[in-house]
């Protein structure tokens, strides 16, 4: 490869000296210069604005006029704005020899150089490819074959698969992202899905989805350049972007497989809703989070009155002043009140710790893993049957030995192929949490911590139900309201914690919240209610706890939608017994309560030992 | 000519658009393709394997696009290697700050392979 005649580092800190050296070199550099070089290109461009710059420092107009008009040209050579490469080319080469002039003359400029500007302005302003908005990249055709002749079927399902575990990775960002607006890695973290759904999915021709995820990303990119504020409703319609995104995933999915046509969604009122977000949680008009005069009021400090006069100085104020300066200039309040007021302005969107989960995994069927493990179980199977107490080989065959050692590696590694972190079924919970904690009007912070702690994919999803009963269980019952909490002495903000690790060959898994415990009064009238103990029996509080865990016995005062039934914490007790462990509850009134499951650490694999064992497969043939 | 045997390092997150572009690759006769799922990753593939063209997406967790060809360009073993920059979005300032950063070309998704085969020409004879 020919040596780069400049490099970056050369044109980033020019020679301070000598203007003329710099402009030489551009001359000589842009001789050597081939049509469609954009690295070339690019370098020259940035020569070009350090002589800008430099020029602009020293007070050389023409030379400053010359090189705005060359860095124009550059960057529409480069984005492919202009007619023709050739014509832009000659137009390049005509700037450069008319800096060369105007420096010479110190910085005089003649009519050429208008002119020559003037080329150069008129040049390609017909463009119109770059415009993302443009329906070349946003095809609203109706519903469209699934696939085309470069791409196969294959690959369309392979999208939908990695679409949905994209979408699935949003929700927990979304909520971090409310508690954390400033957060730039999850706003990344949410706008990345829907980037990359849109870029694929115009490759595959998928008309809707893409325009879909378009709209959505241009949303997205108002909240990455600040334009749009991040409200609890905005956060809301994501949700229900990434459910509808869902869905129209979901539908691919069906159709691909049934050969069916794609349903054709009727996308309208999200564009609307889209449109109304843009307008009004526009940044500009909503700088604040809780209106400074809204704390003031609350706090005494002022009245209502003052702060609507105030309101009405403000917007009529030339100078633009706050709410507070105007308030205190006005003799209404003082400094250090109003300083006390934005601190609790900036303190109602407290920070929360958190770490961001990465999955950089191979995706494979896990009906094939399970067919490894079969096979894998049969083949320790026979192996085992040919040991030495089944008489057929003597006990120091080295090759023997190798077979076990490695048949037993094998099925560690296979064992371990399916086992997933249990912080993902934890991370599956934080969108109940959040739409349980606004339904029921409470304000919960959800955290999480069980990195470590791995168990297999299929106990996973056994246990996943328990823990949505006892989240709701701490939701519903657990957790007061704000205002109950704040007499109380206690945060207004609910804690629910799912916590997992691992204890003597246990795994423990724990759900616990800071609400007001156990109604123990509650619990034993509805026991007696139910016949399950006699009105005179003597029961600790740790028995009257567990009553909880019989079937048909609710505490809830009301029916809720979610829980309060009966139906719930016995099923709890069941799931978690079926796995080989128990369950436990530690409740202290007013304070909180603790759910601990506490399972075998053979319990991570106890689903997939039973597949093997079910798989009838490994009986028969082994006896062969 | 120059693709049958040169080996191009795809950067990119999503494993379907990685699939895609391997497939238009393949089309326009590149056969030797490696993969990295992020910038950081592709920076340890290009230390440890000869790499001829870089086709990076511009957002990418842990390490982007415009990251990468940074570190790319400020390391004296990868400064040369040309690197093609891929982004959804036609905004020109992205474009203009991926050519200054030392791009070699770049392509906006989505594209046809002849599309990509032009711009990998043009890369590799006319500039780098």
């Amino acid at each position: 490869m020919p040596p780069i005649h400049v490099t970056e580092s050369e044109a980033r800190t020019p020679d301070q000296q000598d203007l003329k050296t710099a402009i030489g070199r551009l001359v000589n550099d842009l001789d050597t210069l081939k049509p469609f070089d954009l690295r070339r290109l690019g370098v020259l461009l940035q020569q070009v604005r350090s002589i800008h710059d430099r020029a602009e420092e020293t007070g050389l107009v023409g030379v400053t006029l010359v090189t705005d008009g060359l860095g124009v040209l550059m960057e529409k050579m480069i984005v492919d704005e202009v007619p023709d490469q050739h014509l832009a080319m000659r137009l390049l080469v005509r700037g450069v020899s008319l800096l060369q002039t105007v420096h010479t003359d110190n910085g005089k400029w003649t009519e050429q150089v208008d002119l020559w500007k003037a080329s150069v302005a008129s040049l390609g302003v017909l463009f119109h490819g770059l415009e993302p908005e443009s329906e070349q990249t946003c095809p609203s055709s109706p519903p469209q074959q699934a696939s085309q002749p470069l791409f196969d079927r294959g690959l369309c399902r392979d999208f939908a698969t990695e679409a949905l575990e994209h979408l699935e990775q949003i929700e927990i960002h979304l909520i971090r992202l409310e508690q954390n607006p400033g957060d730039e890695e999850c706003i990344d973290a949410v706008f990345r899905p829907f980037h990359n759904i849109k870029g694929v999915s115009g490759f595959l021709d998928l008309g809707q989805i893409n325009r879909f995820a378009h709209e959505i990303e241009s949303l997205l990119d108002g909240i990455r350049e600040n334009r749009l504020r991040i409200a609890p409703e905005l956060i809301d319609f994501m949700l229900s972007a990434v459910d509808q995104m869902k869905a129209m995933i979901l539908d691919l999915k069906h159709a691909l497989e049934t050969g069916s046509p794609l349903t054709p969604w009727d996308l309208g009122p999200y564009l609307e809703k889209i449109h109304d977000l843009e307008t009004r949680l526009n940044s500009e008009a909503f700088p604040q989070p809780q209106p400074i005069g809204e704390i003031l009021v609350e706090s005494g400090r002022v009245t209502q009155d003052d702060v609507n006069a105030a309101l009405d100085r403000q917007r009529t104020d030339s100078e633009n002043r706050r709410l507070g300066e105007i308030l205190i200039e006005r003799g209404k309040t003082e400094p250090r009140h109003v300083v006390d007021a934005l601190r609790q302005q900036s303190a109602q969107r407290p920070a929360v710790e958190h770490s961001v989960v990465r999955h950089e995994a191979l995706r494979v069927d896990s009906a094939k893993l399970d067919t490894v493990g079969n096979l894998v179980a049969e083949l320790a199977d026979i192996q085992s049957r040919m040991l030495p107490n089944h008489g057929s080989r003597p006990v120091q065959d080295p090759e023997m030995s190798r077979l076990s050692r490695i048949t037993a590696e094998l099925q560690e590694v296979v064992l371990s192929l399916r086992m997933i972190s249990i912080n993902e079924i934890f991370h599956r919970t934080v969108r109940l949490v959040r739409d349980l904690s606004r339904e029921g009007g409470k304000w919960i912070e959800l955290s999480t911590e069980g990195d470590d702690v791995e168990i297999d994919r299929n106990v996973a999803e056994v246990l996943y139900d328990p823990l949505v009963h006892m989240i709701r269980n701490a939701i519903d019952h657990g957790i007061e309201l704000a205002e109950i909490r704040k007499k109380a002495g206690k945060t207004e903000r609910g804690l629910v914690s799912l916590r997992a690790h691992e204890i003597d060959n246990q795994i423990v898994i724990e759900v616990e919240d800071d609400g007001q415990g156990l109604d123990r009064r509650q619990i034993l009238r509805q026991a007696i209610e139910k016949g399950l103990i006699e009105s005179d029996d003597v029961l600790t509080d740790n028995q009257i706890d567990h009553l909880i865990f019989h079937p048909g016995l609710s505490t809830s005062e009301k029916v809720t939608l979610v829980s309060g039934r009966g139906v719930g914490m016995d099923i709890v007790k069941r799931a978690v017994e079926g796995l080989g462990g128990i369950v436990h509850i530690q409740s202290q009134p007013g304070h909180g309560t603790v759910f601990a499951i506490r399972l075998p650490r053979a319990a991570r694999h106890r689903e997939a030992a039973d597949s093997t064992v079910d798989s009838g497969r490994s009986q028969s043939e082994g006896k062969v | 000519m120059p693709g049958a045997t040169m080996k191009i390092l795809i950067a990119e997150d999503f494993a379907t658009m990685r699939r895609i572009i391997k497939t238009v690759l393949r089309q326009a006769g590149y056969q030797q393709i490696i993969e990295a799922e992020d910038g950081a990753i592709a920076l340890r593939k290009l230390r440890s394997d000869d790499i001829g063209l870089v086709i990076a997406d511009w957002n990418m967790p842990n390490m982007t696009g415009l990251d990468l060809l940074k570190a790319m360009r400020n390391d004296d073993t990868l400064k040369d290697i040309p690197f093609l920059m891929v982004t959804a979005e036609a905004k020109k300032d992205n474009i203009i700050e991926a050519i200054q950063s030392g791009a070699s070309n770049y392509l906006v998704k989505p594209f046809t392979p002849d599309m990509l085969r032009e711009k990998i020409d043009q890369i590799l004879t006319d500039g780098r």
